[in-house]
């Protein structure tokens, strides 16, 4: 595996670095993987995840891009007054050239996590030449309400949490010899209060899918969903997204993962061991030639 | 500003060079040290306006990743402190081959401002080290870090055990501490240094609940200038289920830095 620095974009300020897998493993046959930033961290990703991604599938014949969007990590702001989804679109594409340019690979495959999922879908739609998008946590929504849904969700997702406990034996485990949490306790019973005094008088926002889902889905595009428990986009999807996705899904381009007891960003071992294995299983199955170990 | 791979093949090393933005005669070039684990992500942002705003004041300024960290090669499960200073070293070179400058002035946060100092302690062309918020004590930075752990888990939906069975390894907020690693924590002492080749040490201290009055004293026994600045601002390393201090970048200390290297290396 070789790693190599590189500026791009219109103005050669944008960073990134190419991931390319060992000579006897390259296959230009391949769609390339490009990994979109994660909110407001750094190309590496949460816990590391975007290097650790990139590495794996280089050892599978994939070359990966991971870069910074301009006022994020080591890409400087923009001079210009394009807007955030502008912005965004335009540097994922510029990525994209400069791939096509630089490693004569065609075809793309575009990853992200919370934000980092949501940019990857709206450039699989306005580029054809993504032929699969890995989504992790995105919320995935229509009509740019993202904050509006995500702070209503993020109430269901602390339920979630209190209610868990509630069934999780460490609790009463934890309640018996002493050592429970008794400030998370106090949260807890003020939360129920709350929520039954408010939960009559807030408005439920309507969750509605990004309607681009369905003309990528139509232009066979393979989209793969991971949603983990502890995530806001979780709620979202179970709340709002759920029905409308799994029929979609008959057309054999979704697939759908949702795995348990693991947070927004896999932050423990374990869970970034299954992500990478998901990620890595999914782009092998997408019928294109692939090299293999 | 200029990143490159540098350092031995197999253990390349990712760093960016930001070159002075102004023609003006300085006496050290300036190596940024960052913390390790979940720490480093938090820091980025912050470590990067610092060498942007040296680098507008004239200074050669480099930041690297540790190998088996950041954007440099290695796999997290192998991070060793004793190969973090010998990349610090290496790093020294790159910039004083690369600037033509004989002394070099550390910088560094957390884990990183405790390799700064030791490295120096092998080196005679260090003339100043900053430290931001250090860990003196290993141990109890080791147990400060498994609680902060605990204390996310407890409000996650992740499960999962603090140690993984049938390997070495422990982790912390995303990151694996192996044995070896947690070992070399363990027997981290800045009380235990007792010669300094630095003259000039910068120290600050953040964190409201925390003194580090006699680290100073104690520096000062060896011999060296020590500028103690309290300046408190929220913990940009910590990683709560809350996210509120994320990509915070302090500016007051940031300026506090800046005019630091200004007034003794300018």
């Amino acid at each position: 595996m070789k790693e190599k620095t590189f500026f791009f974009g219109k103005y050669k300020t944008l960073f990134g670095i190419v991931t390319t897998p060992p000579k006897e493993l390259i296959n230009n046959n391949l769609p390339a993987i490009i990994i979109l930033n994660a909110g407001v961290l750094h190309r590496i990703g949460p816990n590391r995840l975007h290097v650790k991604l990139a590495r794996k599938m280089s050892e599978f014949g994939y070359t990966s891009l991971r870069f910074d969007f301009s006022g994020i990590g080591d890409s400087p702001t923009r001079d210009d007054n394009l807007s955030y989804e502008k912005k965004f679109l335009s540097e994922t594409k510029d990525a994209m050239d400069y791939l096509v340019s630089t490693q004569k690979i065609e075809k793309f495959i575009l990853m992200g996590i919370c934000s980092g999922a949501d940019m990857s879908l709206q450039v699989a739609y306005s580029d054809e030449r993504v032929v699969g998008a890995v989504l992790i946590n995105g919320l995935l929504l229509g009509d740019n309400r993202s904050y509006e849904v995500a702070s209503y969700v993020k109430k269901n997702v602390k339920g979630r949490i209190y209610r868990k406990k509630i069934f999780d034996y460490k609790s009463y485990l934890r309640l018996i010899t002493g050592k429970s949490d008794f400030k998370s306790i106090r949260e807890f019973m003020l939360f129920k209060i709350k929520n039954r005094f408010l939960s009559k008088q807030s408005n439920t926002p309507q969750i509605n899918l990004d309607k681009k889902m369905e003309q990528i889905v139509q232009r066979n595009v393979n989209l793969f969903l991971i949603y983990s428990e502890g995530s806001v986009a979780y709620d979202t999807y179970r709340l709002g997204l759920e029905s409308e996705i799994k029929s979609l899904a008959t057309s054999g381009f979704i697939q759908v993962e949702i795995i348990e007891n693991v947070d927004h960003v896999f932050t423990l071992l374990w869970s970034q061991k299954l992500l990478l294995n998901l990620v890595k299983k999914w782009c092998l199955s997408l019928n294109l030639s692939a090299t293999k170990k | 500003m200029e990143p490159f791979y540098f350092g031995e093949n197999y253990k390349l090393l990712f760093g960016i060079y930001h070159p002075p933005l102004k023609q003006v005669i300085t006496k050290c070039g300036i190596v940024l040290c960052y913390p390790i684990g979940q720490e480093y992500l938090r820091c980025y942002r912050a470590f990067n306006k610092l060498a942007i705003s040296l680098s507008a004041s004239g200074f050669h300024v480099l930041r690297f990743d540790y190998y088996c960290s950041g954007d440099s090669y290695g796999d997290v499960e192998n991070l060793e402190i004793n190969q973090t200073l010998d990349d610090l070293s290496m790093a020294i070179e790159e910039l004083k081959g690369g600037s033509g400058l004989e002394k070099i002035c550390l910088i560094g946060i957390r884990m990183g401002a405790t390799i700064a100092i030791n490295s120096s302690l092998r080196r005679q062309d260090v003339s100043g080290v900053a430290l931001w918020d250090p860990v003196v004590n290993g141990k109890e930075y080791f147990n400060e870090i498994k609680t902060l752990h605990r204390e996310w888990l407890k409000g996650s939906f992740s499960m999962g055990k603090m140690k993984i069975s049938n390997d070495q390894i422990q982790e912390i907020l995303g990151f694996p501490f192996s044995d070896s690693l947690i070992k070399e924590l363990e027997n981290i002492d800045m009380l235990s240094i007792n010669k300094l080749s630095t003259k000039n040490i910068l120290l600050i201290n953040s964190v409201k609940e925390i003194n580090l009055m006699f680290l100073k004293e104690y520096l000062e026994k060896l011999d060296t200038n020590v500028d103690y600045q309290n300046i408190e601002t929220p913990e940009i390393w910590i990683k709560k289920n809350s996210e509120k201090n994320k990509a915070l970048v302090p500016i007051k200390i940031l300026n506090s830095i800046k005019s630091w290297v200004e007034r003794l290396f300018l």
